[in-house]
């Protein structure tokens, strides 16, 4: 089991990366604590952990994919609702500077439109996880990290141009 | 892997993996030397930077996200659809509470009053240290203040320092007077207390309660940095700047947590009891009694049972006054001081020889509730309860009830660090004098 200790010392070391890793993945900083927090709480649960950072990666992916299953029964309601805002949102000040919400709504629009496990790869690269830890995290082998990565490199940059290129043409 | 075979070019993932520094060093000297002498290889290595440093742009955009909202796929319908995350509006908004709107979820709403009834506490604690007097029955009369208990091992050493000097300062020269004998401690770790949530239901598991505790004092850690230092648009950005201090400080607090838990004895359940007198809260400077209870059955205080009667001397209404602790089942009496805060908020300290306790209470709300922890050699029967800040993290973390190792009255043993034992107070008639 892992000790108490052990698990200060996780808590310590990949707390801030874990969450970050989330708040990408999710879009929600508050969301993304909360699973993290579960995160960890499941390591404690661990008889041993061998590769800590890779596994703690790999449950919050796994976290997040149940939360999508489960949030998946509400989407009808969120459906209803976004119209709605879509509708009323035209009217209200954006509370950041304009350049930087759109920013951060391509962004997230273009990150929502990769594969699942390339989605994966790539946040779980820009927090610093090795090639092997990647691997080990998703399931795949070390060789095929590097073309996960370059397709999902790829596919983020297209994605984000092109909906550059739509908002651009919106506004043309 | 690419092995540089005559007229092979690396693929794409073979030089994203060359340019993350994933190859080892045959193998990126093979795909250097490639790339220099291939133009379309070199062209794609230019190519595979600039995706590298644009994805990194992308997803560090991301950054900046509010809390309280839902991703795209939980809003769309579709999952990887593509979909905008709707943004702030009436309409989401009046989905959510007034906490979610304020972005002050409860948690974080306790976390963070408990964060500033402890910062109250502190400053009030070392500065009514020096005046403190923390008197003991007779029986104990070393002075060894160079002594450190075990339960406060792991608070930050600069800190401990100040209290300390404070402390045993005020103690030594406090006993000197009052009394021919003194065999205190000076508190070195004045615990932050934590309300729980009258009638808070036990965990699931004492493991998964350690894990959420710790997870919570590691966050309120990080809330406290944020909430006090962070400026306000990439709060997120502060998260990373979590440095030394605060995070030492929690996982400290984290080891003193595991361990108290770990050594953690009780026993059985003490019924609620105890006339209120909510005057006594009015008249908090006059001399006034109250009830310890546990919101734990059967609990233990050290080797002592609950209830505990305490009585508080007369003194100022903020500050340290100090105080009787008499278990209602075996009569013993220890002294005790008693602090409260500006904040309403009350910690008794209690150390003797090898011991260390306190109990941290939270601001009076028909009732205190708090929690207390000990631990230490005793040299004989005593009571005593530290608080530790993992225990004030998460309220409703509850000990699971064993049997204590050390026999009340027995002349020298080991008595226990305890779990944080969830206790309330309440105001009771005095007794007479």
């Amino acid at each position: 089991m892992v000790t108490p200790d052990r698990l200060s010392a996780l808590f310590k070391a990949y707390h801030v990366p874990l969450v970050r890793f989330l708040t990408r993945r999710l879009g929600d900083r508050d969301w993304a604590e909360e699973l993290a927090q579960e995160t960890f709480v499941r390591a404690l649960k661990q008889d041993e952990i061998a590769s800590e950072r890779s596994w703690l990666f790999a449950v919050a992916s796994n976290l997040v994919r149940d939360e999508a299953r489960r949030e998946a029964r509400q989407r009808k309601r969120h459906e209803v609702m976004r119209a709605q805002a879509e509708a009323e949102s035209s009217v209200e000040p954006e509370p950041t500077s304009v350049e930087r919400a759109e920013d951060r709504a391509l962004a997230r629009q273009a990150i929502e439109m990769l594969a699942e496990r390339d989605r994966d790869a790539l946040l779980m690269r820009e927090e610093g996880l090795g090639y092997e830890e990647i691997a080990e995290a998703l399931g795949l082998s070390v060789a095929s990290v590097g073309t996960t990565l370059s397709r999902a490199r790829r596919r983020l940059m297209e994605a984000y141009e092109s909906l550059q290129h739509e908002r651009s043409a919106e506004r043309a | 892997m690419w092995d540089g075979g005559p007229g092979e070019h690396p693929d794409e993932g073979t030089i994203h993996a060359w340019l993350d520094g994933a190859l080892d060093a045959d193998s990126a000297a093979r795909v250097e030397a490639h790339v220099r002498d291939c133009a379309a290889c070199s062209a794609l290595t230019a190519e595979a930077r600039g995706l590298i440093a644009g994805s990194s742009r992308v997803v560090a955009a991301l950054d900046d996200v509010p809390a309280g909202t839902r991703p795209a796929w939980a809003q769309s319908g579709v999952e990887g659809s593509g979909a905008a995350p709707a943004p702030a509006n009436d309409a989401a908004r009046a989905d959510r509470s007034l906490w979610r709107r304020l972005r002050v979820t409860p948690a974080r709403a306790a976390i963070a009053a408990t964060i500033i009834v402890a910062a109250g506490l502190t400053l009030t604690h070392e500065r009514a240290a020096k005046e403190s007097v923390v008197t003991l029955p007779a029986g104990h009369s070393e002075m060894r203040s160079g002594e450190r208990s075990p339960m406060v091992a792991a608070v930050p050493p600069e800190a401990q320092s100040r209290k300390d000097a404070a402390l045993d300062s005020a103690v030594a020269k406090n006993l000197s007077i009052a009394q021919g004998k003194p065999s205190i401690e000076a508190s070195r770790s004045p615990a932050i207390p934590q309300a729980p949530a009258p009638g808070a239901a036990p965990v699931e598991s004492a493991p998964v309660a350690m894990a959420e505790e710790r997870v919570a004092v590691g966050r309120a850690a990080v809330q406290a940095l944020r909430d006090t230092t962070a400026p306000a648009p990439d709060k997120l950005r502060v998260g990373r700047e979590v440095t030394g201090a605060v995070a030492a400080r929690a996982a400290d607090e984290v080891a003193v947590s595991a361990q108290a838990r770990k050594e953690m004895s009780g026993a059985a359940a003490t019924p609620s009891a105890g006339a209120a007198v909510a005057q006594a809260y009015a008249d908090a400077g006059a001399r006034s009694c109250y009830s310890l209870e546990s919101t734990q059955g059967g609990a233990m205080w050290g080797d002592q049972p609950l209830p505990l009667i305490v009585v508080v001397d007369s003194g100022p209404a903020v500050g340290t006054r100090s105080a009787t602790l008499r278990s209602a089942a075996t009569g013993t009496e220890v002294r005790a001081a008693w602090v409260r805060s500006g904040k309403d908020s009350v910690v008794i300290t209690l150390q003797r020889v090898g011991l260390a306790g306190t109990i941290a209470l939270g601001p009076e709300a028909g009732g205190r509730a708090g929690m207390a922890t000990s631990g230490g050699i005793v040299a004989s029967t005593t009571a005593s309860a530290r608080a530790d800040g993992a225990a004030r993290a998460r309220a409703k973390s509850e000990a699971p009830a064993r049997a204590p190792s050390v026999v009340p009255g027995t002349s020298a043993g080991r008595v226990p660090n305890t779990a944080p034992l969830p206790v309330t107070l309440h105001p009771v008639a005095c007794p007479a004098r």
